[in-house]
């Protein structure tokens, strides 16, 4: 199990709204694939429980 | 009755099925020997014989019954131990399916703005320069991370924090 990945910040270089975009365009994309794993994680532990119920 | 596991199980029934009817017709003898006088010295013994044969098989016959209802219960438990793993698989490969999906679509979908992003860069920088203090804040909110652990570092950021992070 690998831990997330860290949002990305912003360097002394970026000074730009373009810059901003894209980093703020990047860390959205890390939580939303974070999101949908976390999600799937839960969905997975219900799943599986459910199946444990039936059987124990 | 473990040894009962040695021997087949059709062979094992006909035999104590074959040992109480020999037994029961025992005693139907030792009954009817008492019309019978020339064999009427023989009737104690066949009928001690006939009555530990009944005893025996009896005993034999419930010891089957219960060994084979407990193989019975077992095979049912195997099987649906066999049935709940087999769903727990595919619990874990639709799962598993799908995140990969969906994290490949999220990918996509940050690759294309990203080359929107470029693609307008003129336009969105027309006249927009971010200030430092803009800046050292967008960082204060992406760096709210609270607990530690072992992960990537992060060595782009060395500025000192302008307000605290709650």
């Amino acid at each position: 199990m690998r831990p997330p990945p860290k949002l990305e910040q912003l360097s002394l270089s970026d000074k730009e709204l373009s810059d901003l975009l894209t980093n703020a365009n990047e860390n959205y994309g890390k939580y939303h694939e974070l999101r949908e794993k976390y999600l799937a994680w839960q969905e997975w532990y219900r799943e599986q429980k459910e199946i444990y119920e039936e059987v124990k | 009755m473990f040894y009962l596991n040695f021997i087949p199980d059709s062979y094992l029934l006909s035999v104590i099925n074959a040992v109480l009817l020999a037994s029961v017709i025992g005693l139907l003898i030792g009954f009817l020997i008492t019309f019978i006088p020339w064999l009427r010295p023989y009737r104690p013994l066949i009928n001690i014989i006939s009555t530990v044969l009944l005893a025996l098989s009896m005993y034999f016959k419930g010891s089957y019954g219960a060994d084979m209802e407990w193989r019975a219960r077992a095979e049912e438990l195997k099987k649906q131990i066999a049935d709940a793993e087999e769903r727990a698989r595919q619990v874990n490969v639709r799962i598993e399916t799908q995140v990969v999906e969906k994290v490949k679509i999220i990918k996509e979908r940050v690759n294309d703005n990203k080359k929107s992003i470029q693609v307008q860069k003129q336009v969105i920088n027309a006249d927009c320069v971010i200030p430092d203090v803009a800046r050292v804040l967008y960082n204060n909110a992406v760096d709210n991370e609270i607990s530690g652990g072992t992960g990537e570092s992060d060595a782009s950021s060395t500025e000192v924090r302008t307000t605290k992070s709650k």
